[in-house]
């Protein structure tokens, strides 16, 4: 008997840690500001002394989630893996907590590729992927990959199944 | 032919349940607050008047403007009177179909009926708030016969292979004898159909059902008193009593007028005594009336393709599935039932399963079945569906994954007692008293977890069982899996071990999980389910 799930073998783009890194900051950048102007209010309008406490609490894991978010894409563009054939996709991902997944195509309902600002500067592409239970996305993934897995996926998935006694 | 309109009681229905809905609000404007002059309360009334209107026009509006058409494949339904909507639901959607007869449908001489689909979003049940019996039986027949045919053409082979299936367990044998009277029955059929042309064909195939049906459970009085303790009936009363003297005592100030009386009552002993034991007869004897009212008529009975469920005394429902269209089947034992020896099977559906009255979901055969019955039921309600008694159990890896586990309750808990530290009777260490006792429930809950987990998959089917102090069966075969999942955190990749997960049509969706086996069965587990392309059907 196997000990190991053998993993799908096609990988993201590695454009996708650039992106991640760059929207990452972005929101990083956002946040600060925000938290910013909360501590100027705070201090020109003398609110309850919990807020400033508050607002330390909410600065520290500011800090830590953005140092997070400097490793975060590299672990993430490391282990996600895919895969797809005319029976199933296969999904695996997760640095901490490995995850694999197995979505029969016949159970797919749509399928679609989505693009952000970002992507779009990197000729980037994520698809997502809806069945009767569940939603999936595979992100970041260069155009003419995506929209050819997209268009592939869709073809596959084309067929239905029969409930069965 | 045409559409036509719904049944002029549902207007009936919705206004009880207009009138339901705005109880509350016509309570506090105009029998609280009825001597009120405050503008709030005089704005407040004027805006109750204007919607109930409202709302009651809309009831008569919907009712005029809506309509419904059975054809050969759909429901065609039709609504709206600017904006008009015409929705097809296809009755190979219709996962599964109830009928409910309050009391005061019964009194009306009607019923009401509802064919819920898998459809996400709101329009997902086709629903009939009241219509005539004759009615609501030739739209299941319509419904449920077609249903049927379209299931014959398409798995004229499949059917066969489970024939061969099948013949190794006994319900089988009781099949072929059903099929005989059946053909019996057709015999006759075609007679009448030779004079009578206008029945449809659809009506054959159900009245055929009918003569097969097979009752596999009625409940006989002992199973009744049996169900009324496991659920704690009897229990009900006591708090029933609590709030309706607190209620009694607002009104009237009891408390007062009464303490006469109560001190001489408790003055004499034998008096006391004869008034609990008497509270207590009555309780129990309130316990076995309400579970003779919710599950003394009960049956379960089903045919080739269908499985039905009736139930309720006053209100009487039933609930039917198409025995394709069960998801997967559950058997639940709460402590107190496995205590007893009972177990709740359950029948997982893609369609909604609420009935009006949630607290009974309607998919549940009868909940208070002996844990052998339920087995057996099972078997013969539903063939393809087997059963292994040869279950795996964990490896001792699991427990020590399961006890490394960080409990968030406990940290959550324990900073808690940490941060208030409470103190009573002088003694101020209850918080670690409390943190121990915590962790070692906590402990033993785990080590029951593992002790109870069982785990297998056989060629079609898979079969978890979890929980703890309740356990937890489930069963479902490859082809009703929609999507798999393999887990493995950090601890797990040490102890070469992994979580396996399924996940089945259901509302909401199923997951059903089992924790820490090892990796080499994640493995085949995974191998498993892509062998699932072998036995689907696909469409054209």
């Amino acid at each position: 008997m196997s000990t190991h799930i053998p993993s799908p073998e096609h990988r993201l783009s590695k454009d996708a840690v650039k992106v991640w890194l760059i929207s990452d900051a972005l929101l990083n950048i956002i946040g600060f500001v925000v938290l910013g102007i909360l501590f100027y209010l705070d201090y020109r309008y003398d609110w309850y002394p919990w807020v400033y406490w508050v607002l330390i609490a909410i600065t520290i894991l500011s800090i830590i989630s953005s140092i997070w978010s400097l490793i975060k894409p590299f672990l993430l563009y490391k282990n996600w893996r895919y895969g797809v054939d005319e029976q199933f996709l296969q999904l695996k991902s997760g640095a901490w907590k490995e995850m694999h997944q197995l979505v029969p195509m016949t159970k797919i309902q749509s399928v679609s590729t989505v693009q952000g600002p970002l992507l779009r500067k990197y000729g980037l592409c994520s698809i997502s992927i809806e069945t009767m239970g569940s939603s999936h996305s595979i992100p970041a993934l260069p155009k003419e990959v995506a929209v050819a897995l997209r268009n592939q996926i869709a073809q596959y998935a084309k067929v239905g199944e029969v409930d069965r006694l | 032919m045409r559409p036509q309109r719904y049944h002029p009681l549902v207007m009936l229905f919705e206004l009880g349940r207009l009138i339901k809905n705005s109880a509350i609000a016509a309570f506090y404007l105009f029998v609280l607050q009825w001597q009120s002059t405050s503008a709030f309360v005089f704005y407040g009334r004027i805006i109750f008047y204007f919607i109930f209107g409202i709302s009651l026009m809309a009831i008569i509006q919907r009712w005029l403007t809506k309509r419904y058409e059975l054809d050969e494949h759909a429901f065609q339904l039709y609504k709206g009177l600017l904006k008009q909507t015409k929705q097809s639901i296809p009755y190979s959607k219709v996962q599964n179909h109830s009928q409910h007869t309050s009391f005061v449908h019964r009194m009306l001489h009607v019923t009401s009926l509802r064919f819920e689909t898998g459809i996400s979003g709101e329009d997902a049940a086709v629903v009939f708030k009241a219509i005539t019996k004759a009615e609501a039986a030739r739209i299941i027949e319509r419904v449920t016969g077609s249903d049927e045919a379209q299931d014959e053409q398409l798995n004229a082979s499949s059917h066969q292979d489970d024939a061969a299936h099948e013949g190794i367990h006994a319900p089988a044998r009781l099949h072929g004898e059903q099929a005989g009277g059946r053909s019996a029955c057709n015999v006759n059929l075609s007679e009448v159909l030779d004079k009578d042309e206008e029945a449809a064909p659809n009506n054959i195939s159900v009245a055929q059902n009918r003569s097969t049906r097979t009752i596999h459970f009625q409940p006989t009085r002992k199973d009744t008193i049996k169900a009324s303790f496991t659920s704690l009936s009897f229990l009900v009363l006591i708090p029933l009593l609590v709030s309706f003297y607190f209620k009694l005592n607002d009104m009237f100030h009891v408390e007062q007028e009464a303490e006469g009386l109560a001190n001489q009552v408790l003055s004499s002993w034998w008096l006391t005594i004869i008034i609990i034991l008497a509270l207590i007869a009555l309780s129990l004897a309130f316990g076995m009336v309400r579970t003779y009212l919710l599950y003394g008529k009960y049956e379960i009975s089903s045919d080739d393709s269908h499985i039905y469920i009736v139930r309720g005394v006053l209100n009487e429902s039933s609930f039917s599935i198409a025995k394709d269209k069960v998801q997967a089947v559950e058997i639940k034992q709460p402590l107190m039932k496995r205590l007893l020896g009972l177990a709740e099977v359950k029948l997982t559906s893609a369609g909604d399963l609420s009935l009006e009255d949630a607290k009974l979901s309607s998919s549940s055969l009868y909940p208070y079945l002996p844990v052998q019955q339920a087995y057996a039921m099972i078997q013969e309600i539903l063939p393809a569906y087997e059963l292994s008694n040869m279950m795996q159990k964990l490896p001792k890896a699991s427990l020590w994954s399961r006890l490394a586990r960080p409990s968030w309750i406990f940290i959550i808990a324990l900073g808690a007692l940490l941060y208030f530290t409470p103190s009573w009777f002088g003694f101020h260490g209850w918080w670690w008293v409390l943190a121990a006792v915590l962790l070692i429930s906590i402990i033993l809950t785990r080590i029951l977890d593992y002790r109870n987990a069982r785990y297998v998959m056989n060629q079609r089917f898979i079969q978890f069982r979890t929980g703890s102090w309740s356990t937890h069966m489930f069963i479902s075969k490859r082809e009703k899996v929609i999507e798999v999942k393999v887990a493995r955190n950090p601890i797990q990749r040490w102890l070469g071990l992994a979580t396996i997960e399924t996940t089945n049509r259901s509302k909401p969706i199923y997951h059903a999980s089992i924790q820490d086996v090892p990796l080499e069965q994640a493995v085949a587990f995974f191998e498993w389910y892509k062998g699932r392309a072998k036995e689907i059907k696909l469409t054209d």
